[in-house]
């Protein structure tokens, strides 16, 4: 696994990569949640690696992504979709690779900001514990899913989450674990990049307004969603909960927390790997689309000898 | 017998796959052999509990009987299933979608409950036919599920969000097994076109007995639907079927009616003095104790997988008068 940054609009983007052998494989691009770093994906970034081109993006002021927080724009889904279109000109300038999205916790609402912008690239969605912001706006109205988000209505006191987690950010941590049973510290960020989590709940929730208009298409990219049912901070989602915001959507269970891409990693990887072999466009299927839409495209060209005047 | 774990996608597979292999074609069966009319079709009890003292004669035409109303109460209960596929398990499933494999054995579970319904169904019109009996003589002798206040009460439970549906099936499907594993002591003694039509049925209830588990445990699993459900649906599950099998049961008197129309009748009606030495009293407590086959369906004592789903979801459980037998772990005996 490499770690790289580029300067993108302004600020240092990190993001760590890996590809074994051809660099042409399709791109797996991973939105990790809070309190992580990319490496959270550290099982599926050694896994995919083999067969895909695994990108996963530093969030807006953790590790090597330069933090803003004179600007709360810069920590909102759109900015971050918009980092990491800059990261992927940086790897594919031709845009000839297609991308598989996958998201954990915050991560999703980044995953799924990502595929609804550029859903002609993206080939398949993966929400791992995780909702895009309709559906967590469209939970307000949840008396559970308040009691279990409590810690979001924290965050929006103005210096407070800040405060406490800049000066206690291993008991944070540890208050992560206990609460959400997280797996065992695989890394520990600082206080200062902790802090930077709250920033992205704060942006997050000044798109309530937005997000709580309907929707007015559905994703049409095939999604899967994989929770865990001892998922501590969020309820899983009914069908007819994300079949609101998406055509083709599979949900899946596993026993197992908030972290289950952690806590199962063999068990989400065949998951993951069994979703992307069926929604993959091979070299083949590429082909004889290009081949149909070609011959369709000359068939309505009249020949010079058939135009009238 | 435990449900498949909702929540493991490995053993989701294998199941389905399994299931998708196993699967009876309903056109398998030696239809043209007919039926052996000589033979019985359940195995009687030796005490002849309900009709002491009943001859060989009579006693074959009550295990025919008895054979005919054990498939029309499954093609009935199973027939209705269609009714309460929305309410019972689509809205579970919406509430809770662990994987698709879980609706995949669903639709198959559904789709085999209605062939199982067709299979009895077909043996029913081809003993009338064989025996030369008035189809519909011999329907008003059988149990009737459609319209029934048994149908009606798990139908609005289960549009309130109850689960009762799915303690009927489990005890239905392990009715079902345990029919056929004492059909299976007395193999030479039995029709085989039943035999061998039971027998498929087992099979397929065995895997059936399994998705109502695996339901409950998906029910038991699920943050979503009411508690109360999860309390009282047991006993429901376990009482709701008690008056409708006895009313049903009751419908033999009506025989008296159709004692002129066929032998099969008339023998039959031959029996009914045989039932008035016993007082109402002592009939009711017969049946419910320990008269194979409908003891097993109305008395929960004698149902041993009910405990551990009861466990998961917290259900209420009531205490039901027990036979002797079930304390000393013995299965359900004929003779």
């Amino acid at each position: 696994m490499k770690l790289n940054s580029i300067y993108s609009r302004g600020l240092q983007t990190g993001w760590a990569e890996a590809c074994d052998g051809d660099k042409k494989k399709p791109i797996l691009l991973c939105f990790h949640g809070f309190p992580d770093d990319p490496i959270s994906w550290d099982a599926q970034i050694k896994y995919f690696a083999k067969k895909w081109h695994v990108v996963a993006p530093y969030s807006r002021g953790v590790g090597r992504s330069e933090p803003c927080s004179n600007q709360l724009q810069r920590y909102s889904p759109e900015s971050a979709v918009l980092d990491a279109a800059d990261i992927l000109n940086h790897i594919d300038p031709n845009k000839e690779k297609d991308v598989y999205v996958m998201g954990h916790d915050l991560g999703v609402v980044l995953a799924w900001s990502w595929a609804r912008s550029y859903e002609s690239r993206t080939k398949g969605l993966i929400m791992i514990g995780g909702f895009n912001l309709e559906q967590m706006c469209r939970r307000l109205s949840w008396p559970r899913q308040h009691l279990k988000s409590w810690y979001i209505y924290m965050m929006q006191i103005p210096g407070f989450a800040n405060t406490l987690l800049s000066a206690l950010p291993k008991p944070m941590q540890k208050l992560a674990t206990i609460l959400g049973d997280r797996p065992e510290a695989y890394t520990t960020l600082s206080g200062a990049e902790l802090a930077q989590g709250v920033y992205q709940y704060r942006a997050f929730s000044r798109k309530i307004k937005t997000a709580l208009q309907p929707t007015k298409r559905k994703l049409k990219v095939p999604v899967l969603s994989i929770w865990g049912s001892e998922d501590a901070f969020l309820l899983p989602p009914t069908q007819t909960e994300l079949n609101k915001d998406a055509h083709d959507v599979t949900i899946r269970v596993l026993t197992g927390n908030h972290w289950i891409h952690r806590e199962k990693p063999e068990l989400v990887n065949s998951l993951i790997e069994e979703f992307l072999n069926a929604n993959r466009i091979t070299k083949n299927t590429r082909e004889s689309v290009t081949h149909r839409k070609t011959t369709n495209a000359r068939k309505s060209i009249p020949k010079p000898s058939e135009t009238t005047v | 017998m435990r449900g498949t774990n909702p929540l493991n996608p490995q053993s989701l597979k294998r199941q389905l796959s399994f299931q998708e292999k196993m699967q009876f074609d309903e056109t398998a069966f030696n239809w043209q052999g007919g039926i052996d009319l000589e033979k019985m079709l359940l195995p009687l009890d030796k005490e002849n509990l309900v009709f002491p003292g009943a001859s060989k004669e009579q006693r074959i035409a009550l295990s025919q009987l008895m054979g005919l109303i054990v498939n029309h109460t499954i093609s009935e209960m199973e027939e209705s299933l269609p009714k309460l596929k929305y309410h019972a398990w689509e809205k579970v499933l919406d509430l809770y979608p662990c994987a698709p494999e879980v609706r995949e054995l669903g639709e198959m579970f559904f789709e085999e409950e209605a062939k199982h319904a067709r299979v009895f169904g077909k043996y029913m019109h081809t003993f009338a036919e064989e025996t030369g009996i008035d189809l519909k003589d011999l329907k008003a002798l059988l149990p009737s599920a459609y319209g029934s206040q048994f149908q009606k009460r798990v139908i609005k439970n289960a549009e309130r969000g109850g689960h009762a549906f799915w303690w009927v099936v489990t005890g239905v499907e392990e009715v079902s097994i345990e029919i056929f594993h004492a059909m299976s002591e007395h193999k030479q003694e039995i029709d085989p076109l039943f035999y061998q039509i039971h027998e498929k049925h087992m099979e397929e209830e065995a895997r059936h007995a399994n998705y109502a588990h695996l339901m409950l445990n998906l029910i038991a699993k699920s943050p979503y639907g009411k508690a109360i459900f999860r309390k009282k649906d047991l006993i429901l599950g376990q009482l709701l079927p008690i008056p409708w099998v006895i009313s049903e049961l009751s419908k033999i008197k009506n025989v008296k009616q159709f004692a002129h129309k066929h032998p099969f009748f008339e023998t039959l009606a031959s029996t009914l003095p045989l039932m008035s030495k016993l007082s109402s009293i002592e009939i009711l407590r017969r049946i419910h104790m320990s008269a194979p086959y409908v003891s097993w369906l109305i008395n929960p004592t004698w149902r041993r997988y009910h405990h551990s789903p009861s466990r998961n979801l917290g259900s209420w459980r009531m205490p039901f008068p027990k036979h002797d037998a079930v304390d000393q772990g013995k299965r359900y005996s004929v003779r």
